[in-house]
C-alpha cells in the first residue's frame, strides 16, 4: 500500500467505494465536518456568550430561548458546549498530531536502524503502555499544571507509544523486501530510501491509528477537564460543563447530558471514520 | 511449563524497573526547583534549602534515584506531604475498594459482552445481530462518567435503589456490593461492547472451521456446538482483551470513583494532585501500573495454559 496507488484514477476511485461501503460512514462524515464547522464558527453561531453570567436566569430548563438550558451561574448550556467544541477538537487534532509525527519518526527509525535503538525505545515504549493512558494523563498534568497547551503535551506523550509500535510493525513488515534491497543494491541513499519507500508505507497504518485514537484522545480530554485537570474553569470545555452539572444532576440533569451527548456522537463519528478507513485501507480485507 | 512461566516474570521485572523509573523522574520533568513546586508561592528561601535537604534534592540525580529505588523496593514510599501519614498505608487503606470496582467492572464486562457477541455471531447478518453491534458501537464510545452520571440520575435519585457515594463499610460484604454496582455497571459498559465486538469476530471465525461441520453433523445439540466447541476455541483473544482491559479498568476507576465520591485510590490521587502532595502521586501510579503489569502477567501465563501453542514461542 504506498502512494503510488492514489496517483492512479481508478485505485483512488477503489478507496472511495470501499470507503463508503456503508452508508453509516456519510452520517459520520456529515457530523464530523459538522462538529469541525461549529468549532471554526462558534462566534457566530453561540447564541449568548458563554461566559456571560446571569443569576436571575440560573438552572433554566430548556426552552426556545435556551435550547439546552442554562446552568447554575446562568450561563447558556447551548452556547458553552459548541466552545466547548473548540477545545476537545484542538486537543484532540494536536494531541494526536504530535503523538503520530512523533512515533512515526521513531517506530521508523527502531525497526529501520534495529538492535540497539530498537531495544531500548522497545523497553520504554513497553514502560508507558504499562500505564492506563488516563492515569499517566493525570499524572502528566498533575506535574505540568492544567492549560490548553499542556493538556495537548499530556495527550501527546500519552498515545505516542501505540504510534511508535504501529510504525515499528509496518516497517518490519517491509523491511525484508525485494525492492528496498534491491534499493540499497543500486546505492540508494538510506535517508531517501526511508523517505520515498519506507515511511509511505508506515504512513497507512498511522493514519487509521490517528482516526481511532482522535476520539479515544477526545474522551480522555472530556476526562480530565470533567477532573478538573483540563483547560481550567470557567473556559467551556465538555468534560467542565457535565463536572458543572453534576451537582445538580437531579434538579438540572440537561446540563450533563448536553455535553455528554456532545461527546458521544462526536467520538462515535469519529469511530466509524476510523473503522472504514481501516477497512478501506487493509489490502488483505475483501472489498 | 514453568520454563514459560519463568520466562515471563523474568521479562516483567525490566519493565516493572521501567515503571519505577518513570515514577521517579515524573517529579523531575516539571520545569524549574520541584521544592518551589512543593511550597508554591509563599516559599522563603530557608524553607525551600530545607524541603531540598529534606526530599535530597541537593543531591545528584542518580544518588536520588538509588534512594528511591532501594525505598521504593523495601516498600517504603514516604510520607504524604499533606496527612504526615505513611503513603503505603493510605494506599492499603484504599487499594480493596478500587480492586471490588476494577473486578466488578470486569465481571459485568464479561457478562454483558460474551453473550452479546455470541448472539451477534450465531444470528450474523440479523436485526439481532445489528442492534447488538450499534448498541457495542455506542457503548464503545460512551465515557464511564457519562454512563455513570446516567445511572445515578435514574437508579439513585429518581429510583432510589442505589446510595449516590460512597464505598460502604469494608467489614460488610453485601455492603460493599450495594455501593460497588452502579460504579462497576458505569466501568464494565464500555470494556463489555469492545468484548462483544471481539467475541464476535473470534467466534464467527471459529464457527467457519471444519470442526464445528463435523460437531453438527454428528448430531450435538446447536447449544453445545456453540458454547463447547465454539467458544472455548474463540476464547483466546476474548481472555486476552479481558487482561488488557482490566488495567485500563483500574485507571479508568479512577474517574469513575470520583463521579460515585468511592474512598478508593482514585479520590485519593485527585485529592493529592491538587494538593500538590508528590509522595502519594507517585505512590498511587506506581501501585497501579504494578499491579497493571501483574495482570498482564497473569494473562499471559494464562494464555499459555489455554493454548500450548503460546508456550513454544
Amino acid at each position: 500500500m504506498d502512494n503510488q496507488r492514489f496517483t492512479n484514477n481508478r485505485e483512488m476511485q477503489l478507496f472511495l467505494r470501499a470507503f463508503f461501503r456503508r452508508k453509516i460512514v456519510i452520517g459520520a462524515l456529515v457530523v464530523v465536518v459538522s462538529v469541525i464547522m461549529v468549532a471554526l464558527l462558534a462566534p457566530q453561531l453561540a447564541p449568548y456568550d458563554p461566559l456571560e453570567q446571569n443569576i436571575r436566569n440560573r438552572l433554566q430548563a430548556p426552552s426556545a430561548e435556551h435550547l439546552f438550558g442554562t446552568d447554575i451561574y446562568g450561563r447558556d448550556v447551548l452556547s458553552r458546549v459548541i466552545y466547548g467544541t473548540r477545545v476537545s477538537l484542538q486537543v484532540g487534532l494536536y494531541g494526536v498530531a504530535i503523538a503520530s509525527v512523533v512515533g512515526l519518526f521513531f517506530g521508523t527509525l527502531a525497526a529501520y536502524y534495529g538492535r540497539l535503538l530498537d531495544l531500548l525505545l522497545m523497553r520504554v515504549v513497553d514502560v508507558m503502555l504499562s500505564f492506563p493512558t488516563i492515569l499517566l494523563a493525570i499524572a502528566i498534568v498533575a506535574m505540568l499544571g492544567a492549560s490548553l497547551k499542556n493538556v495537548i503535551i499530556t495527550i501527546g506523550v500519552a498515545y505516542v507509544a501505540r504510534f511508535i509500535r504501529v510504525a515499528r510493525g509496518a516497517v518490519i513488515q517491509i523491511r525484508e523486501e525485494e525492492y528496498l534491497l534491491s534499493a540499497h543494491a543500486i546505492g540508494v541513499p538510506n535517508s531517501l530510501v526511508l523517505w520515498r519507500y519506507v515511511i509511505p508505507n508506515s504512513f497507512a497504518p498511522t493514519l487509521v491509528m490517528s482516526t481511532t485514537l482522535l476520539g479515544t484522545a477526545i474522551l480522555t480530554e472530556s476526562a480530565l477537564s470533567f477532573l478538573g485537570l483540563g483547560v481550567p474553569q470557567p473556559n467551556p470545555t465538555w468534560g467542565g460543563i457535565i463536572a458543572n452539572g453534576r451537582g445538580v444532576l437531579e434538579i438540572a440533569p440537561w446540563i450533563s447530558m448536553a455535553s455528554g451527548a456532545a461527546i458521544m456522537v462526536t467520538v462515535l463519528a469519529f469511530n466509524i471514520l476510523g473503522d472504514a478507513l481501516r477497512d478501506a485501507l487493509d489490502p488483505r480485507k475483501e472489498k | 511449563m514453568t520454563t514459560y512461566i519463568i520466562k515471563r516474570i523474568l521479562l516483567a521485572i525490566p519493565v516493572l524497573f521501567g515503571v519505577l523509573t518513570a515514577v521517579f523522574l515524573l517529579v523531575h520533568i516539571v520545569p524549574g526547583d520541584p521544592a518551589h513546586v512543593i511550597l508554591g508561592m509563599r516559599a522563603t528561601p530557608e524553607m525551600l534549602q530545607q524541603v531540598r535537604q529534606e526530599l535530597g534534592l541537593d543531591q545528584p540525580l542518580y544518588v536520588q534515584y538509588y534512594k528511591f529505588a532501594s525505598n521504593y523496593l523495601t516498600g517504603q514510599m514516604g510520607e504524604s506531604y499533606l496527612t504526615g501519614r505513611l503513603v503505603i498505608q493510605e494506599i492499603a487503606a484504599r487499594f480493596p475498594h478500587t480492586i471490588y470496582l476494577a473486578v466488578g467492572g470486569t465481571i459485568i464486562s464479561v457478562l454483558v459482552g460474551v453473550p452479546a457477541g455470541v448472539i451477534s455471531a450465531v444470528k450474523k447478518g440479523s436485526v439481532t445481530d445489528q442492534i447488538v453491534m450499534v448498541l457495542a458501537m455506542i457503548g464503545v464510545t460512551a465515557p464511564g462518567f457519562v454512563i455513570a452520571l446516567v445511572l445515578i440520575y435514574v437508579f439513585s435519585l429518581k429510583l432510589g435503589w442505589f446510595p449516590t457515594i460512597g464505598g460502604g463499610d469494608l467489614s460488610n460484604p453485601l455492603e460493599v456490593i450495594h455501593h460497588t454496582i452502579l460504579p462497576a455497571i458505569a466501568l464494565g459498559l464500555p470494556t463489555g461492547a469492545l468484548i462483544a465486538r471481539m467475541t464476535r469476530s473470534s467466534m464467527l471465525e471459529v464457527l467457519n472451521k471444519d470442526y464445528i461441520r463435523t460437531a453438527r453433523a454428528k448430531g450435538l445439540s446447536e447449544q453445545v456446538v456453540v458454547y463447547k466447541h465454539a467458544l472455548r476455541n474463540a476464547a483466546l483473544p476474548i481472555v486476552t482483551i479481558v487482561g488488557l482491559n482490566f488495567g485500563d479498568l483500574i485507571g479508568s476507576a479512577v474517574v469513575v470513583s470520583a463521579v460515585f465520591a468511592r474512598p478508593g485510590l482514585g479520590k485519593r490521587l485527585m485529592y493529592a494532585v491538587f494538593s500538590r502532595d508528590y509522595p502519594v502521586i507517585q505512590g498511587i501510579t506506581f501501585i497501579v501500573a504494578a499491579a497493571f503489569i501483574f495482570v498482564n502477567l497473569a494473562v499471559d501465563i494464562f494464555y499459555g495454559v489455554l493454548d500450548p501453542r503460546v508456550r513454544y514461542d
